[in-house]
């Protein structure tokens, strides 16, 4: 069960309270901060998606990965407090200033009352996020989860097209899915998570390459970006990069690659991303159930 | 099949009352205050002047010295204070297994000195100004990435953002990667550096004391907005054994919470910090009557103070009031590091035998616990105790620590 809500060419700010108030028509989206209207239209549209919409369980958690989390918020309300002077600015947008917004919004909204995690993992994020739900679940910290990840980029820290990177590649916008540790028909299962921080050199630290290899077995189908530094550290067997992609995912780094593989007749994935300055690289292993989605 | 134990091996601690271990515990004991008039930033606007600045900071300041612009103030806290734990623990990085090792680090703000400096450049219009690298600095997983340069280690890292409860969540997850099997070693905390955003904010929302943080008494007034970083190394019980490491105490599992009600105010009958201590306790197999402590979230604000102990009364019971302290009346709210340095400060009186004071404690007040520990430290034989941390949104966390030797 998929949800996107995606502006890959710079976000239209402006429609996102209208877009809210349809699926939390009781909430005033006044004073709520694009990330959390993002994250929340995600959600909103998950459990809204026509016929037969799954229903929110109080029992829910909500997994959200995200790259800069509040900073957008966050700077605009210290640049305010420097521009009017700190007893100036609104209290009420203070609460948008923390990178948990988003999350802990959607359990209040839709009355979700399960951990609340909010992952701040650079670009590996929502992979992050995915094995973390995996792994939670595994533990049987919870059944259920909201897993996904969103990011609203401060404009003024977006490179600059001198710098070889046009400002509207960056992804921004929120991306969810429903996801359950039970086997069930239609659904995605994830089936394992590998994380790693390689080393200056450029290779693995000692111990990784056998997990590594392990992870790969039975592997149809790969997504990661095309020539980033951990494309090296991939078996030679598995079949399919995804191209080189000019959009920069950020905290929503493979949801593109999850698109790809959802639309393919692939079985099993592996789903990747890099934090290239971080020198991370995050997998998942997917599994398609039985029923095509 | 023996269920894998993670314990506590190694602790590093600063904020207001100390750089080091030994030396904030001891002014605990002594029931010392951190609290002070702002030095580093200028109050003046402000209706409140005090808060909790790190005052010894010598050790950051050589730090930053012999690594000019590398890492930014978050960072650098975490990395000193990992440098104490990993001593402490009498672990280097050529011990540690890169592929059984995890960095995992809570904070509520993240690297918001780079940020707020930022901020200062867009308001005075200057974007020739910004250093491309700040695009990447600025976001919060620097913290555990930085932790895991300077030490040359490896591992998987992660960051959690989860506001003031963020360092539980981290030490929480540390916990649940040596319990699976995954890891054998994890280096868990939280941090946050003073920040002009969280002090403005909360100064706006009127929730900061002007003068003490006196939690659980009847004539308490807000919070004291501080700064600091506590960290845990976490290490799975046979191997610490094995290589015959001091155990603190072991860590006997952790539960989270929503309230799902409100972004600032929490439910007022405790419902997220009842259900994360229920799911805690749960988690380690205890019994509401084995719990013999509890290290509040304890802020000193009128609606926190009140529901936290609606909900600990609840979780534990009412005829036999265990005490709850909070350690913020002397530090004030270190925002994500609060959860660490109270756990690091739960494993020492866990060992030590000796319960931590709620210092400025006045005026009792019928809707809060009754033994808050008030103002003096005294002695106890306590075996199990919990952590309880609380945060904007309505995430709650507890976490439980066990002495060594404690029966299953």
């Amino acid at each position: 069960m998929a949800s996107a809500f995606l502006g890959e060419d710079g976000l239209n700010l402006g429609t996102l309270p209208g877009e809210f108030q349809k699926f939390f028509p009781d909430q005033s989206p006044k004073y709520i901060d694009p990330l959390s209207l993002l994250a929340g239209i995600a959600a909103g549209r998950i459990f809204h998606p026509g016929d037969n919409p799954p229903k929110p369980d109080p029992e829910d958690a909500v997994i959200l990965g995200t790259a800069f989390g509040a900073l957008d918020s966050s700077m605009e309300f210290d640049r305010q407090a420097l521009l009017k002077g700190p007893n100036s600015v609104n209290p009420m947008e203070f609460p948008n200033t923390v990178a948990n917004a988003a999350g802990s919004r959607i359990g209040i909204w839709l009355q979700l009352k399960g951990p609340n995690v909010t992952l701040t993992n650079g670009g590996t994020s929502f992979i992050d996020a995915l094995g973390f739900a995996w792994e939670g679940m595994n533990g049987g910290l919870f059944r259920r989860c909201l897993v996904g990840a969103a990011d609203k980029v401060p404009d003024f820290l977006k490179p600059s097209p001198t710098e070889g990177k046009s400002p509207n590649s960056i992804k921004e916008g929120a991306f969810l899915l429903l996801t359950t540790g039970e086997e069930s028909e239609g659904f995605l299962q994830v089936e394992n998570y590998f994380s790693v921080q390689w080393k200056p050199d450029g290779t693995l630290p000692q111990g990784y390459h056998n997990p590594l290899n392990d992870f790969f077995e039975n592997v149809e189908w790969l997504g990661l970006p095309l020539g980033s530094p951990a494309e090296r550290f991939v078996p030679q067997r598995t079949v399919r990069f995804i191209p080189e992609s000019s959009i920069m995912e950020l905290g929503m780094g493979g949801q593109a690659a999850l698109d790809h593989f959802l639309s393919s007749s692939k079985r099993t994935g592996v789903l990747g991303s890099v934090a290239a300055e971080e020198r991370r690289v995050s997998l998942v292993k997917l599994r398609r159930g039985k029923r095509s989605l | 099949m023996d269920r894998i134990k993670a314990v506590v091996t190694g602790l590093g601690v600063i904020c207001p009352l100390g750089d080091g271990v030994a030396p904030v515990w001891q002014a605990m004991v002594e029931g010392q205050s951190g609290v002070a008039p702002l030095k580093l930033m200028d109050p003046a606007p402000y209706r409140v002047k005090i808060g909790g600045e790190i005052k010894d900071r010598r050790r950051l300041e050589n730090f930053e010295r012999e690594n000019p612009g590398r890492y930014e103030k978050s960072s650098a806290f975490a990395i000193l204070a990992s440098q104490e734990a990993l001593s402490d623990a009498g672990l280097s990085s050529s011990d540690v297994d890169s592929s059984r090792f995890g960095c995992f680090f809570g904070t509520t703000m993240g690297e918001i000195q780079l940020a707020e400096r930022l901020s200062e450049v867009h308001s005075r219009q200057e974007s020739s100004a910004l250093d491309p690298a700040s695009f990447h600095r600025v976001q919060a997983s620097n913290i555990s990435s930085s932790v895991l340069d300077f030490f040359k280690l490896s591992g998987r890292s992660l960051v959690f953002s989860n506001a003031c409860a963020s360092g539980n969540y981290a030490i929480g997850w540390g916990f649940e990667q040596i319990r699976q099997g995954r890891l054998d070693v994890a280096l868990c905390g939280g941090v946050d550096p003073f920040s002009r955003v969280a002090f403005t904010g909360f100064n706006r929302l009127l929730s900061l004391t002007p003068d003490k943080c006196r939690p659980f008494s009847a004539n308490r007034k807000g919070l004291v907005v501080s700064e600091g970083v506590g960290v845990l190394l976490l290490e799975e019980e046979k191997r610490a054994r094995a290589r015959g490491a001091h155990i603190y105490c072991e860590v006997g599992g952790y539960g989270l919470g929503m309230d799902a009600f409100h972004m600032t105010s929490p439910h007022p009958e405790g419902e997220g910090a009842l259900a994360s201590i229920q799911r805690a306790l749960e988690h380690a197999s205890l019994n509401p009557g084995e719990v013999d402590c509890v290290s509040a979230h304890g802020t000193g604000t009128p609606a926190n103070d009140k529901t936290e102990s609606t909900a600990i009364k609840k979780a534990l019971g009412e005829k036999t009031p265990v005490p709850v302290n909070s350690i913020k009346s002397m530090i004030g709210h270190t925002m994500g590091a609060a959860s660490a340095i109270e756990a690091v400060m739960t494993c020492l009186s866990l060992e030590k035998g000796m319960l931590l004071p709620t210092i400025n404690w006045e005026t009792p007040d019928e809707n809060c616990i009754l033994d808050c520990v008030p103002n003096q430290a005294r002695p106890f034989q306590g075996r199990v105790a919990l952590s309880n941390s609380f945060a904007f949104g309505g995430n709650t966390s507890c976490l439980v620590l066990v002495k060594p030797g404690t029966p299953s």
